[in-house]
């Protein structure tokens, strides 16, 4: 993906909130809105947390996996459901 | 005696010096002087040049390679070899990333174009200089020609519409990626894209009143195959930059988000591409390679009679778009 965005395509992929909002929708078929406002960890990761239109939360944790600058893409490395 | 043998050294260098330098517009190392406009540009090693000269659907672009094949005596092998070449631009940034992953994106960009220039020494072979002596003067000779063209196509257009604040279509340069479904395009603003998918909430409030209509289309229109789309929804942001809305004027309501100083319906990237404008970058800072303005599902493309991959100028109206 990171070839698609360095040839002017889908530069979205270097927004991690639109990256969480297609893995939700694309990968685990599931709708929602932010919470709370993004958090960043001092490694560099974004936390983003969504409620979900079913009724549950869930907290995604994005990484940049070729490099930490603005014009990296963003990827989701893990996420949870939380209470 | 002496001084003689010191006029003759200082002659051996002078002449040297002017070898050397006369050599100088057909090696990448002179890239960063070509932009600061010194003297004709040079886009080899910036640009997807080749991508640009040999797959784009354009009769003045089919014709200057035909004119290339003739003023450098290239075979019918050596030039369905560069077509390959220049068709796989997109493969060779992949393979390079594979092993460059460190790197930042542009030194990426420029070790393949390295490549390229590698690729097409072996193809040209003898021919190499003369080739890399007429890309500048085709390059410079084509971006006074686009220029004007694209001047007068968009007054033509805007004629037939009148002038009003917004512009209704526009003709710029389609390139193809793989969408999010089979048949979509791709614009450079991402609150339409928020907007056709639902994501309301990630639209700032000061805009949402603008983007409350959804879902946003398109029509686009290729003249040389006298092919349309029609209605077709704008599904994904780019090609390069996500706050270009440059269907709006600067004095909209609704009004273009950045690169104001440019002309209502002109893309930033077509700006940076043939004029180097914001230092050749998009909004990101990486370096602009295509002109691309809309980005067309392959799908979307082969409707409009274009082969797969292949590029061109469209016709594109805006009406539908906040």
């Amino acid at each position: 993906m990171q070839e698609e965005v360095q040839e002017g395509h889908r530069p979205g992929l270097r927004d991690p909130i639109q990256v969480a909002h297609e893995f939700l929708e694309n990968y685990l078929n599931l709708k929602g809105k932010r919470s709370q406002p993004i958090q960043t960890l001092d490694d560099g990761k974004k936390i983003i947390t969504f409620n979900l239109d079913n009724g549950k939360m869930i907290e995604l944790r994005l990484i940049q996996p070729l490099g930490n600058d603005k014009r990296g893409i963003w990827a989701v490395e893990a996420y949870r459901y939380i209470n | 005696m002496r001084l003689k043998n010191i006029l003759i050294v200082l002659a051996v260098l002078t002449l040297f010096a002017g070898i050397l330098f006369s050599n100088m517009p057909t090696t990448i190392a002179n890239q960063s002087e070509t932009k600061n406009n010194i003297g004709p540009s040079d886009p080899w090693g910036q640009k997807e040049i080749l991508n640009y000269l040999l797959c784009t659907a354009d009769d003045k672009l089919q014709n200057d390679v035909k004119q290339l094949q003739q003023d450098l005596e290239l075979t019918d092998s050596q030039m369905e070899r560069l077509k390959i070449l220049a068709l796989q631009e997109h493969e060779l940034i992949r393979e390079k990333m594979q092993n460059r992953r460190n790197k930042s994106f542009n030194d990426e960009i420029k070790q393949t174009f390295s490549d390229i220039d590698n690729a097409s020494q072996k193809i040209l072979e003898g021919k190499y200089e003369d080739f890399r002596k007429w890309i500048i003067k085709w390059w410079n000779e084509e971006k006074k020609y686009r220029k004007e063209w694209l001047k007068r196509n968009r007054a033509e257009a805007n004629g037939e519409i009148g002038t009003q604040a917004s512009i209704d279509r526009v003709l710029v340069y389609a390139t193809q990626y793989a969408g999010h479904t089979d048949y979509e395009v791709a614009l450079p603003d991402k609150y339409i894209k928020f907007a056709n998918i639902g994501w309301d909430d990630e639209i700032p409030d000061l805009r949402k009143p603008y983007y409350s209509n959804p879902p946003y289309t398109v029509n686009v229109y290729y003249e040389e195959t006298d092919e349309s789309v029609l209605d077709v929804e704008v599904r994904e942001v780019g090609p390069w930059n996500e706050d270009d809305n440059y269907w709006d004027a600067a004095d909209d309501a609704n009004e273009r988000r950045l690169f104001q100083d440019l002309d209502l319906g002109q893309p930033e990237a077509e700006e940076a591409f043939y004029n180097d404008y914001n230092n050749g970058e998009n909004q990101f800072g990486d370096e602009v390679t295509n002109p691309a303005g809309i980005d067309l599902t392959p799908d979307v493309a082969e409707d409009l009679g274009l082969e797969y991959l292949e590029n061109a100028w469209v016709w594109v109206r805006y009406s539908d778009l906040p």
